[in-house]
């Protein structure tokens, strides 16, 4: 019998069937799971909102250039808001130290933001932004006009495995401080960068992290096995990206959260502590 | 994926040549192409696309499983005593298949097993048709070398 012969020959066994269908249940389920994470942590995050546009130190500072166009909805830093859309197109413009996020369907602009958070991080200084129900995007615009906010160190997509979301990091320059403000008829988000009041001393911060890979799949699916643990997906110094779990002030904390996942069931990508300063990206 | 469903299988076994493992890698192929369907360009090449998923799990799985051995590269030259090899009718492939890295089966299986041109391979392995061509033969020259070392360790018993 020829290999070929041999390789037809090989017994299907009867439960393929039903070993496929299982899997593709115990996709649907981790599909729906991440679908109620998202819109809790939206809930979360809106109300966490509420109590910091209280407290925003730079809301002032928002609000001195406040459009004509469009009213008011909120200011944040750390946060989400919007309204549930799908299909909607996002552009941008931008003005010296402003960035306009502008959302449109079929041409015409949008009465409200569609659903977004925006995250703060440290180890490097970014902000994350996800927008959710949103299908068109001209990523080289969106990066371009990032990149001209001469606050900015660098800017970059995130993946993200559903094609109705778009996430991006905004890395920050040393000491910049930023408000995040939400319009309504029509809808859009404008960020804002201005000078921190206080200097940040640099300092060391802990992570458990993958190993370097390609912006892909792979990544992609890593963070989202953790995004209810906190992932996020950072640039490297080599300009590879890492999944990244904790910003710990100790190592002793990010070993114990290394600790806990080895032990989960769903452990399988290699990941590690690392530390590296608060203004760098990691190696 | 039904319809490619047996397909599937035999690719996941031919990297493992176990019943339970190659569901393992079937299932876990099933579970990532169903997260990503949305992200599938062309949905005309569904096979293509998911056969890569099957590779790449089946990569996964041996690198975690770690148990396999297989031939170096740039094993010594031995000197041809007979004439050239005709593939299908002196070889065993389906045998050989373990003697290879894992990384290299996918080329075997889909050229001998599978039939398929040089253009669909090099979708499938997302490597340009050349580099297909070039990478076949190299592990086809050095199974050659390594199946006739065996012969002439056999012989010599």
């Amino acid at each position: 019998m020829t290999g070929k012969e041999r390789y037809d020959n090989i017994q299907i066994p009867g439960s393929l069937s039903g070993v496929m269908q299982e899997a593709v249940r115990r996709g649907r389920t981790h599909r729906r799971k991440m679908r109620l994470l998202r819109g809790s942590s939206i809930l979360v995050a809106a109300c966490a909102a509420l109590m910091i546009t209280v407290n925003v130190p730079g809301v002032a500072m928002a609000l001195s250039d406040v459009p004509v166009v469009g009213s008011i909805v909120k200011v944040l830093q750390v946060g989400g808001g919007g309204e549930r859309t799908d299909g909607v197109s996002v552009t941008t413009t931008v003005q010296e130290n402003t960035l306009n996020i502008h959302f449109s369907i079929d041409g015409a602009e949008t009465s409200s933001a569609p659903a977004y958070t925006v995250d703060r991080k440290e180890a490097p200084n970014r902000l994350i932004f996800t927008f959710n129900g949103v299908r068109n995007l001209d990523g080289e615009k969106l990066k371009q006009d990032i990149r001209a906010l001469s606050n900015v160190k660098d800017v970059y997509n995130n993946v993200v495995l559903d094609d109705s979301s778009i996430r991006f990091v905004v890395q920050l320059k040393d000491n910049v401080d930023y408000s995040v403000s939400e319009y309504q008829k029509p809808g859009f988000i404008q960020l804002k960068l201005f000078g921190a009041a206080a200097r940040q001393k640099p300092h060391e911060v802990y992570y458990v992290r993958s190993q370097e890979m390609e912006l892909g799949e792979t990544l992609g699916m890593l963070d989202e096995q953790y995004a209810g643990d906190g992932s996020t997906i950072i640039k490297t110094k080599s300009g590879q990206y890492v999944v990244a779990l904790g910003g710990f002030e100790t190592k002793q904390e990010a070993e114990q959260l290394l600790g806990k996942l080895v032990a989960r069931g769903d452990y399988g990508e290699p990941l590690q502590v690392d530390g590296w300063m608060s203004n760098e990206n990691p190696k | 994926m039904e319809l490619c469903k047996e397909k599937l299988y035999r690719f996941a076994y031919c990297y493992v040549k176990n019943e339970q493992e190659a569901l393992e890698i079937v299932s876990e192929a099933t579970y990532k192409a169903y997260l990503s369907l949305k992200k599938m360009k062309n949905p005309e090449y569904f096979e293509t696309w998911i056969s890569r998923i099957v590779i790449n799990c089946a990569l996964d799985h041996m690198r975690k499983k770690k148990r396999y051995t297989y031939m170096e590269d740039g094993g010594g030259e031995l000197p041809a005593k007979e004439a050239p090899i005709s593939l299908e009718e002196k070889w065993d492939l389906y045998e050989a298949l373990d003697q290879l890295p894992p990384e290299e089966r996918a080329f075997i299986i889909l050229k001998y097993f599978e039939d398929r041109r040089f253009k669909d391979m090099a979708e499938v392995l997302s490597l340009p048709e050349n580099t297909v061509k070039t990478k076949l033969y190299r592990i086809l020259d050095k199974l050659k070398k390594h199946l006739k070392k065996e012969e002439v360790v056999s012989h010599d018993r």
